[in-house]
């Protein structure tokens, strides 16, 4: 009898071992087939794979502790893998620069979508108007760095900052007012952005700027290619690894917001606003810290695809950009940042695979948002229960939470 | 002197069909204190239900016999319709939805537009551009000493006053209304008074939908076109007549469609180089209500419910 | 641990390999790809698509001829007109190594977005659409030509008529996008340069529907003429509100964007006696009547204003890539040092790559429909406008 236990568990424990490295397969092939493949057949297949095993994975509970568990287990060796096949993609993607593009599009998308998440997610505003955050920041960047020579680093700043104190002066009017009124005050905010930039001339009206200098890293242009062994590089190459620092900085800071004291507050708003007054939470303070903070990143992505497209105008930065934005937050799950920043991916890369569709890109969009709020309002991946040990429920000065992927 | 009777006109005009559309808002935040986004993209879809219909009353040879009573029974067949589209919505989009955030169920009728909008688009042939919209209002015009009176301007601003009459006869006056009142009052109690709410809701719908319905036929006959995006901006309008004439209130949505139509031509006239920027007036306006009076003209004071 | 990793990594190496390699097809001609770029989806979608038909329909043509020395294959990119979308789109083409060169967009700010994109990797790019100066003057690049002449000799010609017609004293209303204020510009220039006057300039915005604002100023300034810089939708409403608001007695004339059915249909009886200074009028000779009727016998969607611009981009392509291979530098020279015989004339290029022949067109509205003014009833004296002197 005992024996033939421990032989069991035995080869469950090997099963069990070989989950992680499996599910690692399946996923890496299933990402690499939908980005690398130029045929929507593929991507649509693949799709409807990555689909299917997440609707068991979510529908079969034995399923879903065995995965969780044992990613739980093999978290340094997804870390270690996920990284370095962040890393290698571009490697081998040197001959097809329109993928690495595509790619550097997904990462500022993902910027912006974990802006937005800080209002939409954390503390319930709705903002209907977000594209103006980021034209703010693109605008600003373009501006200061074609008209007065300033430098990629400082505009990048004030962009971040000035698009921040837009933020906080559009957030004003939430103060008193409620959540429908807020969408209408965002709403209007984007509208009237866009309007002007169009009418003044100071901005470049409808043209927008153009020759936007690229950044410079040690003295040199990210536009000149790089040879590494004999291989030249395309531009997109250095991009992608620029922009893939700031994607890691906003995820190391979102996740940092989300379990400090604020993050919490953030939530305390969004549940009872009333009950989070009375708790002694500054709310006021704390719908205009998500304004801020959302905006800032806002302002830092504007900057960002100013920088690397080189040519910005008022098209950019339209409602449909802020409807599109507002839908990988919602794909992806309010107030999960790992979520949001899948469905940012999703959102960005499925446009250019499904080109031949493109006419019906904006009612898919709306459709996922209808669809995923009236049957999934918790997105892709669900709202983290916050769980705090006991330890860290004794020392009052700390509110850092454990958290389970 | 004569400008400005002129503009007054255009500033009637536009007020009445703001405050078609903003009497639907106004109603929903009553009963069930939702912002219904798509509200805006219904007028647009009674305008490309009611394309369809105009031509096949074409075909059938109907509209040359005797147009004027052909085209009334269109226009209230199309009522009909948006009325049902209006229950639709409620049932299929906000009945499942009410238990949930309100956060969840505005952002599930902005998706609605959305999608509202872009199905317009898809389905409609040609739908991406602009379509002209058959003229159903009598054509010509009346000349008073320099002043150009159009029929048609004449027939919308008469239109408008006679649904808004009508509407004030029935929440005042019926069974439905006083349903309609104490819902928005207070629901618990007028559930426990023996009210059915769930139907009181639905007629919120359907009247709030059809009206838009009309605003939206009446617009495009009036300018000749419509296109699929026209409903966000009027949505929009709307919305912010209802939010400058206080929430809830029936009374305060046709203040605020007032208000805002005349903000809007008449700033455009009288501010140099005010023509591009008309939008921004009225987005300031509505701006300002929220900061300085977020409770609107007629409203009362907000105050959150504990 | 160590073990896992190597499996993963193996994992990742095979799908890669997998997927990496994929059949060679045998080739008998050597199969040379270019490009076509427009507005193939949204609002755009109606021209883009007139373009993209008549592009094809070159090189159907040429192919067929049989003495072509290789088997051309057009790889077709959306750019939706939004600039965003339209740099994907170039990069995916400009990033091909066997596209050679590309014909590309209606939009001005797709153009702006996407000429750096071309330039970066050395290919060709012939625009069929755009009306922007600095898409060809704004750089140095030797990649961009236009096929399409600029509006600026469009407005030269609307100023001429003008003078013929004695109307200077003119109120431009315009839409505040780049199209309408290069055209108010323009126009500007023009009446201004033929000793006429442009009173003012009011701006309206792309999707406005209530002009009663800005046509009060026009009747306080009492003009001769109104020029609507726009397109077609608000160009209707505006003219439409004109009447109502009893503005008859006025010349009222557009640019090439409101030449389409459309304004007439909008505007019904209102229409009759506007003006558009348009593009090419195809059927004006021999060339472009055999380009329609081989295109209305292949084709039911219109080419629309562009459709003669992107068949002629089409063969300044094919006769590039015929005489000097497909070698994208080659190519470019190639393209700005020759000149074409096209149907919209003999396309000759200025030192930035402009063209500058194209048959531009005045129009008038003749029972909805946009009728050659030299061809109308309104030439011949049969029919009179309101405001003649």
């Amino acid at each position: 009898m005992e024996t033939i236990n421990v032989k069991k568990r035995k080869t469950q424990f090997a099963l069990r071992k070989l989950i992680t490295p499996f599910l690692l397969i399946i996923v890496v092939a299933l990402l690499y087939s939908i980005v690398v493949f130029d045929n929507w057949l593929i991507t649509l297949i693949s799709l409807a794979i990555g689909t299917g095993l997440f609707v068991a994975y979510a529908k079969l509970p034995a399923l879903k502790t065995l995965i969780t568990e044992s990613m739980r287990k093999d978290r340094i060796l997804l870390l270690i893998v996920g990284v370095l096949a962040i890393i290698a993609v571009p490697l081998t993607l040197r001959t097809q620069p329109y993928i690495i593009h595509i790619l550097i599009i997904a990462q500022i998308s993902i910027i912006l979508a974990l802006g937005l998440n800080f209002q939409v997610g954390s503390t319930g505003i709705p903002n209907l108007g977000y594209a103006a955050f980021y034209g703010v920041g693109a605008y600003t960047s373009a501006l200061l760095s074609t008209k007065l020579g300033v430098s990629f680093w400082i505009s990048i700043l004030l962009a971040g900052c000035i698009s921040a104190l837009f933020g906080w002066l559009v957030g004003l009017p939430t103060l008193k007012t409620r959540s429908y009124h807020m969408a209408l005050v965002s709403i209007a905010f984007g509208l009237v952005t866009y309007i002007l930039l169009n009418n003044i001339a100071f901005t470049g009206g409808p043209n927008g700027i153009k020759n936007v200098p690229p950044p410079e890293l040690f003295g040199k242009s990210l536009f000149s290619s790089l040879r590494i062994f004999g291989h030249t590089f395309p531009v997109q190459f250095n991009f992608y690894y620029f922009v893939l620092v700031f994607v890691l900085l906003a995820f190391v800071v979102s996740r940092f917001i989300f379990n400090s004291k604020v993050g919490l507050y953030f939530n305390a708003v969004r549940e009872d606003e009333i009950a989070a007054k009375c708790s002694g939470i500054n709310t006021s303070t704390m719908k205009l810290l998500a304004f801020s903070i959302g905006a800032f990143f806002a302002g830092i992505a504007g900057s960002l695809y100013a920088h690397y497209i080189g040519y910005i105008s008022p098209e950019n930065f339209n409602m449909n950009t802020s409807l599109q934005i507002l839908g990988m937050v919602i794909m992806g799950g309010m107030d999960n940042i790992a979520g949001v920043g899948i469905g940012a991916f999703i959102l960005s890369v499925a446009p250019e695979k499904f080109r031949s569709l493109a006419d019906f890109r904006m009612l898919a969009t709306g459709l996922i948002i209808l669809l995923m709020l009236m049957f999934r309002p918790s997105g892709i991946i669900k709202q983290q229960i916050r769980k705090y040990s006991s330890k860290y429920l004794m020392s009052e000065n700390s509110t850092q939470g454990e958290h389970h992927g | 002197m004569n400008t400005f009777l002129q503009l007054l006109i255009s500033a009637l005009l536009v007020s009445s069909l703001y405050s078609l559309v903003a009497v639907g808002f106004t109603m929903y935040v009553g009963v069930i204190n939702l912002a219904n986004f798509s509200h805006g993209d219904t007028c647009v879809l009674g305008t490309f239900l009611m394309m369809p219909l105009f031509l096949y009353a074409t075909k059938l040879g109907w509209i040359s016999a005797s147009t004027g009573l052909v085209i009334l029974i269109l226009i209230i067949l199309l009522i009909f319709l948006t009325g049902l589209w209006g229950a639709a919505i409620y049932t299929i989009l906000v009945k499942p939805l009410l238990a949930a955030p309100r956060l969840i169920l505005l952002l599930a009728t902005v998706a609605a537009g959305q999608v509202i909008r872009e199905a317009i688009r898809v389905i409609y042939p040609n739908g991406s551009n602009p379509q002209v919209f058959p003229k159903l209002l009598p054509s010509g015009s009346l000349n008073l000493s320099g002043i150009t009176l159009g029929y048609d301007s004449l027939t919308i601003i008469f239109l408008t006053i006679i649904c808004i009459l009508s509407l004030n006869f029935i929440i005042q006056k019926t069974k439905m209304g006083v349903a309609m009142r104490a819902v928005s009052q207070n629901a618990d109690v007028a559930q426990m008074m023996g009210i059915n709410i769930e139907q009181t809701i639905i007629s919120v719908f359907v009247i709030g939908s059809a009206l838009a319905g009309m605003a939206g036929i009446l617009n495009g006959s009036y300018y000749g076109i419509t296109k699929f995006n026209l409903g966000s901006n009027l949505g929009i309008k709307g919305f912010s007549a209802a939010v400058i004439g206080g929430l809830g209130d029936f009374k305060g949505a046709i203040v605020g469609g007032v208000l805002l139509g005349f903000i809007e031509v008449f700033a455009a006239a009288y501010i140099p180089n005010g023509s591009q920027y008309q939008d921004v007036f009225s987005f300031l306006a509505v701006i300002a209500f929220l900061i300085f009076r977020p409770s609107g003209i007629l409203g009362e004071k907000i105050f959150e419910k504990v | 641990m160590s073990k896992k990793l190597v499996y993963a990594l193996l994992a990742i190496l095979m799908t890669v390999g997998l997927f990496g390699c994929g059949p060679a097809k045998p080739a008998e001609k050597q199969t040379v790809k270019i490009g076509f770029i427009g507005p193939l989806s949204g609002g755009g979608a109606a021209v883009g698509i007139g373009a993209k038909n008549s592009f094809q329909l070159k090189v159907d043509e040429v192919l067929a001829a049989g003495d072509y020395p290789y088997n051309v294959v057009v790889v077709y990119e959306d750019d939706a007109s939004d600039p965003a979308t339209g740099v994907a789109a170039a990069t995916k083409i400009a990033s091909d190594p066997d596209v050679v060169a590309a014909a590309t967009h209606w939009n001005s700010p797709v153009g702006l977005a996407t000429v750096d994109v071309f330039h970066k990797y050395g290919m060709a790019q012939v625009f069929w659409g755009t009306i922007h100066r600095d898409i060809i003057y704004g750089n140095d690049y030797k990649e961009p030509v236009r096929v399409i002449p600029t509006s600026e000799q469009s407005m030269e010609l609307a100023g001429d008529y003008a003078k013929q017609f004695g109307i200077l004293k003119w109120v431009i209303i315009n839409d505040t996008t780049d199209y309408g204020t290069k055209i108010r510009d323009e126009f500007t220039a023009a009446i201004e340069k033929r000793g006429g006057e442009v009173l003012e300039a009011i701006g309206v915005t792309v999707g406005q529907q209530d002009f009663s604002a800005a046509l009060s100023r026009v009747a306080e300034l009492q003009p001769e003429g109104i020029f609507y810089a726009g397109v077609t939708t608000e160009a209707a409403g505006v003219r439409i509100q004109a009447v109502k608001m009893g503005l008859t007695n006025v010349l009222f004339m557009g640019p090439p964007g409101i030449q389409s059915d459309t304004f007439g249909e909008i505007t019904g009886a209102d229409a009759e006696g506007t003006f558009c200074s348009g593009t090419f009028d195809v059927n004006s000779s021999e060339a472009g009547k055999a380009f329609v009727e081989a295109y209305n016998a292949k084709y039911t969607e219109p080419f629309e204003q562009n459709g003669p611009y992107a068949y002629d981009s089409a063969a300044i392509i094919l006769e590039a890539l015929k005489a000097v291979g497909p070698d994208r530098a080659k190519i470019v020279d190639y393209i700005l040092s020759h000149s074409y015989q096209g149907v919209i004339g003999k396309i000759e290029w200025d030192e930035y790559g402009q063209n500058y022949v194209g048959g531009l067109t005045m129009y008038v509205n003749q029972d909805q429909k946009w009728v050659k003014y030299e061809d109308s009833e309104y030439a011949s004296g049969k029919r009179t406008l309101p405001w003649a002197k």
